[in-house]
């Protein structure tokens, strides 16, 4: 037979269909594992692959999807491995009669892998990677990797099949959603990055969803990729009728698609779940003859996230690499990777994503640290939170090997030279793990004219290519060196960039913080430095991202470089610059006032004391003790700010709170900010004399519970007020709550539960104090709280939330005066 | 077809998430709003800001789920392949009467949020405030997470997904925590129950979602909680 990827090149190919299906109509019992038929029904198996091929296939899938060891062992049959996967792969070969390619089928492998699940990277791939050597063995054409709903998966499936079926092309599909993503979140587009990253053979998609929700995928993936595409829809998504499940779409509505998916660059066409002989007839009667869709390779280099991919080349945006996760010269963040800590890793990661870096480079480089352990961790906690691509740079071989194996993306290496020793231990790593590199165009030393740096460039393009690497898995780092120390290098660095460019269409980047170096403006000289190089073809540069006016440098340089059609970008982002450079009338961009939103000018200042209560009725905490302080200066006693304007202002807000102007969230901020400034007043007040307080309330998360932020936001709030609250704190029992309230002399306990198996409690405590003729009032609140259990279970007041803490004890001690006394 | 997975736990770890400030000032009961400049209140805004940002540095979402195979029908009980005493009540027997299968979710953010409110109720009072409301929020991404994961698992096996189920709503009682956590394993993720059967760490969640042939029961839209 004519090899399959020549094939490709000139024929529509045709994939079976269903073999479930098929089994369970042959009497394969539901939940049975169909791969243990290549030994219990071989003939069964044949027979179904026979009824493809006399279809019209031209590719017969074996029947091992589930035959990975993983899956076998839910069967018991993992010891079998062998003779499955072989005899899988002889009834396929026995059936096609040497008239159809023999695609070792292989499916994910049940469970979940890092950093999601449980399963570790590198057991998952020697899962795949046994099952593809045996598959290879008995000698498939190709491999099929199908159904994968994580890239992280198939990341893990591609490098056990490249290891353990090693010449043996590719095809690896995904399965999308309805909404044209994966379950792990990738979309069409970061799938055909990350799997270019592997030079897949084919890709594609099947299962799940029917035809007509894959053409929007597949027409995404002919757009993201000139790499061959396969497509096996469902008949629909399955339905249960009359206890059995059934797929809606017929074989003539499902073949009705079979040319829509040629012009979208289908090169393979088949079926999953609900097809059957019928399909695939009607398929390949549509089909066969008509010649597959050309499509032109993009030159650009594309990493990815897991749910993100930026191109780098020309034509391209401008690739900001953000610079700042780097430990070099930060003792903070020194520390904090010392101690194994990300969380200063993650905030930065934050912030460089929100300042707009299109990638992230990750260096995690300190003395004595594991800088391997620590990669894997910083890759993962990034990866948590921004889904901006990675850039992985170490100078440690092990700490880019833990980076790229944990990425569940195409990351971009930093970096390989010209050095021998470096070649030869990084780029089998590219390799493995589908990534792409930055190629640092220095060797033994670094070359001042851009000739020999062309040299260097030439000598690693050359080693890439040994290890199976393109041109468009490298991104040239032209060296930008300090201007100040080298003039005419940097002068080199831009004519490396025009050759790189114009010679052979390479991609470039340059480190931008060092060629300021010395100088006084180190952002103007970099800023401008970088838009000469923007000019000369360089496509992207790791810089700090947070200088705003590299951000309108890049912009405006983009519009000379064809990376900004119509000016469209540039205008956009204007809308939200403040001009870095004064811009004349016509120029400037309209700006509000310094002021702030919503801050009115005052016709005069405001005192003092209309200071504090904005404060505090604005949750203006750091301002509120200077203010304080500046009262007391100004001859205010500390009684009379305490009583005649931190009261009123709380009081204030709560009566905004109770008008819906102002939420619980100011209340709470508003209470504690009062309290820092109490804070300031406490110990003058206390010189004064010891205070009566307006009564003492006991309160405390009942017995069982553990949830207290409600509890604690009350107290503050009583506390403002000039109550005297004891906190018993979370889980107290009744016990220790009328024992508390007898030695502090208590007028109200105050009870707290946010479940309803635990505000039982309450009911336990009122009856303890009605059984016992106790003084106290007891009043109750909580999210499962509600009146009415406070009614029936006799409690004196129930308090819906924080805003009614204060009013409701108010109102039982004004209750408790009008009694007489027992 | 994808095989559902059962007879295991599917554990996850390292979910990614995104806080959204929208969902947290909806979760501090604020209204209308959706972003924090919205709030035309630089305090406030910075005050809630920190906390979020302080979210992304703490929060560490993990999740598990198990599916169970349903073999009965009773008229105060579900009965399962896995247990005869999981699933009972009549809210549990609404939800789940035409169900082939129920998954059972649990998902915490771990416990370092937590600990920082705990910590910061006495001297930070509002900030602790924040914190545990990112926090309270974030713990419901993450079952709300597992439920999406969960439902593209039963549409793909031609069911649909039921209402979320919480433990310990309607007349299923708290106490059937205890099978939650020990059929779901979940404390490899770090969940553990007190005496009244409350998870540690607070926030964290639990729930049911039945797998139910089409057109059988009420369709919800995603993320529909307790309305069996």
């Amino acid at each position: 037979m004519t090899p399959l990827l020549e094939r490709l090149k000139k024929d529509i190919l045709i994939l079976d269909g269903s073999m479930g299906a098929l089994l369970q109509g042959r009497g394969l019992p539901p939940g049975y594992a169909p791969d243990l038929w290549n030994l219990e029904r071989p003939k069964d198996i044949q027979a179904v692959h026979a009824e493809y091929r006399a279809a019209g296939s031209d590719i017969l899938l074996t029947n091992t999807f589930g035959a990975s060891r993983r899956r076998l062992a839910e069967y018991q049959a993992e010891g079998r491995i062998r003779e499955i996967n072989h005899a899988g792969v002889e009834l396929a070969r026995r059936a096609a009669a040497g008239k159809a390619y023999i695609a070792g089928d292989i499916g994910p492998f049940g469970s979940t892998i890092a950093p999601f699940g449980d399963t570790t990277f590198e057991e998952a791939v020697a899962i795949f990677r046994e099952q593809a050597s045996i598959l290879a063995e008995a000698g498939v054409d190709l491999i099929a990797i199908e159904t994968m709903f994580d890239i992280q998966e198939m990341r893990a499936a591609l490098i056990g099949v490249r290891e353990g079926a090693p010449g043996i092309p590719v095809m690896a599909f995904m399965t999308y959603n309805a909404d044209g993503i994966t379950d792990s979140g990738s979309d069409p587009e970061t799938v055909a990055a990350v799997m270019e990253g592997f030079s897949v053979e084919i890709m594609g998609l099947n299962c799940s969803v029917g035809p007509e929700a894959m053409v929007p995928v597949l027409e995404r993936l002919g757009r993201a990729t000139h790499t061959y595409l396969g497509i096996e829809p469902n008949a629909g998504l399955p339905v249960h009728r009359d206890g059995k499940t059934v797929y809606p779409s017929g074989a003539e509505e499902m073949a009705a698609f079979a040319p829509t998916f040629v012009e979208a660059g289908a090169n393979i066409v088949g079926g999953c779940c609900g097809t059957t002989p019928d399909y695939i007839r009607l398929i390949s009667k549509m089909l066969k003859g008509r010649p597959p869709r050309v499509r032109t390779p993009s030159p650009q280099t594309r990493i990815a996230s897991r749910t993100r991919v930026v191109p780098i080349g020309a034509g391209a945006p401008f690739v900001l690499i953000g610079e700042k996760i780097n430990p070099t010269g930060k003792k903070a963040f020194s520390e904090a990777i010392a101690e194994g800590r990300t969380d200063l890793i993650v905030a930065e990661a934050r912030k460089e994503a929100s300042a707009g870096a299109h990638a992230l480079d990750v260096n995690v480089g300190v003395p004595l640290v594991d800088e391997a352990l620590m990669m894997e961790k910083a890759v993962i906690a990034i990866g948590n939170v921004v889904s901006t691509p990675l850039v992985i740079d170490s100078s440690f071989a092990s700490a880019l090997e833990s980076g790229l194996r944990i990425y569940p993306g195409r990351a971009l290496v930093n970096s390989v030279n010209a050095e021998d020793e470096r070649l030869e231990e990084v780029l089998p790593l590219i390799r493995r793990y589908g990534a792409a590199v930055i190629g640092l165009l220095s060797g033994d030393d670094i070359p001042e004219k851009a000739v020999d740096r062309m040299k260097n460039a030439e000598k690693i393009l050359r080693a890439a290519e040994r290890f199976g690497l393109t041109p468009r898995d490298i991104v040239f780092d032209t060296l930008a060196l300090t201007v100040s120390a080298v003039q005419e290098a940097s002068r080199q660095t831009l004519e490396t960039i025009r050759l790189l460019k114009s010679e052979w269409n390479a991609h470039t980047v340059v480190g931008l913080s060092n060629v300021s170096f010395g100088l006084p403006m180190r952002k103007t000289v970099h800023d401008t430095f970088l838009a000469m190089a923007i000019g000369a073809g360089l496509d992207g540069a790791i810089c700090d991202p947070y200088d705003p006016l590299l951000h309108q440098t890049v912009a405006a340089a983009s519009l000379f470089s064809g990376r900004d059609p119509e000016c469209r970008v540039f205008i956009t982002k204007a809308e939200g610059w403040t001009p870095l450079v004064p811009q004349g009338d016509k120029g400037a961009v309209a700006t509000t006032a310094t002021a702030g939103a919503g801050t009115a000018t005052p016709d005069r200042p405001l005192t003092t004391r209309e200071k504090i209560e904005r404060a505090i009725i604005e949750g203006e905490r750091e301002s509120i003790t200077p203010l304080v302080e500046s009262a007391l200066a100004e001859g205010m006693a500390p009684f009379e700010i305490f009583v005649e304007v931190m009261t009123p202002a709380i009081r204030k807000l709560g009566d905004l709170f109770g008008a819906r102007q102002k939420f619980i969230p100011h209340l709470i901020a508003g209470a504690d900010t009062m309290k820092k400034g109490v804070e300031v007043l406490q110990p003058l007040l206390e010189a004064k004399g010891p205070t009566e307080p307006k009564g003492t309330i006991v309160f405390a998360t009942v017995k069982g519970d553990i949830h207290d932020i409600g509890k604690n936001i009350c107290i503050l709030m009583l506390r403002n007020f000039g109550y005297r609250v004891v906190d018993l704190g979370r889980n107290v029992p009744i016990e220790t709550i009328l024992e508390t309230a007898e030695r502090e002399k208590a007028q109200i306990l105050a009870l707290s539960a946010l479940m309803t198996t635990t505000m039982i409690q309450m009911k336990v405590a009122v009856d303890a104090v009605r059984e016992r003729n106790l003084p106290y009032k007891i009043m109750v609140g909580g999210a499962v709280v509600t009146p009415k259990f406070s009614a029936e279970i006799g409690a004196d007041g129930y308090g819906k939330d924080v805003g009614e803490v204060v009013p409701l004890t108010e109102k039982i001690l004004a209750a408790l005066k009008e009694l007489p006394a027992s | 077809m994808p095989a559902i997975r059962l007879g295991h736990p599917v554990f996850f770890h390292n979910i990614p998430f995104e806080i959204e400030e929208r969902q947290i000032l909806r979760e501090m009961r604020i209204p209308k709003k959706s972003k924090l400049a919205d709030l035309g209140e630089p305090a406030m805004e910075k005050a809630i800001g920190q906390a979020i940002e302080e979210g992304y540095r703490m929060i560490e979402g993990q999740g598990v789920y198990r599916t169970l195979t349903i073999t009965g029908i009773e008229e105060e009980r579900v009965l399962t392949r896995e247990s005869s005493t999981l699933f009972v009540g009549q809210k549990m027997v609404k939800l789940l009467r035409h169900c082939d299968y129920a998954t059972l979710i649990a998902a915490t953010i771990g416990p370092r949020i937590e600990t920082e409110v705990d910590r910061l109720s006495g001297p930070e009072p509002a900030h602790s405030y924040f914190l545990e409301r990112v926090g309270a929020w974030m713990a419901d991404y993450m079952g709300i997470w597992l439920d999406h994961i969960l439902e593209r698992e039963i549409v793909r096996a031609g069911y649909q997904r039921t209402f979320r189920f919480g433990v310990g709503y309607g007349d299923w009682p708290l106490s059937s925590q205890t099978e939650v956590m020990a059929l779901t394993e979940a404390h490899k993720i770090g969940i553990t129950l007190n005496e009244a059967f409350i998870m540690i760490p607070r926030l964290s969640v639990s729930a049911v979602i039945g797998w139910q042939k089409p057109g059988t029961g009420p369709h919800p839209t995603p993320d529909s909680e307790n309305d069996a």
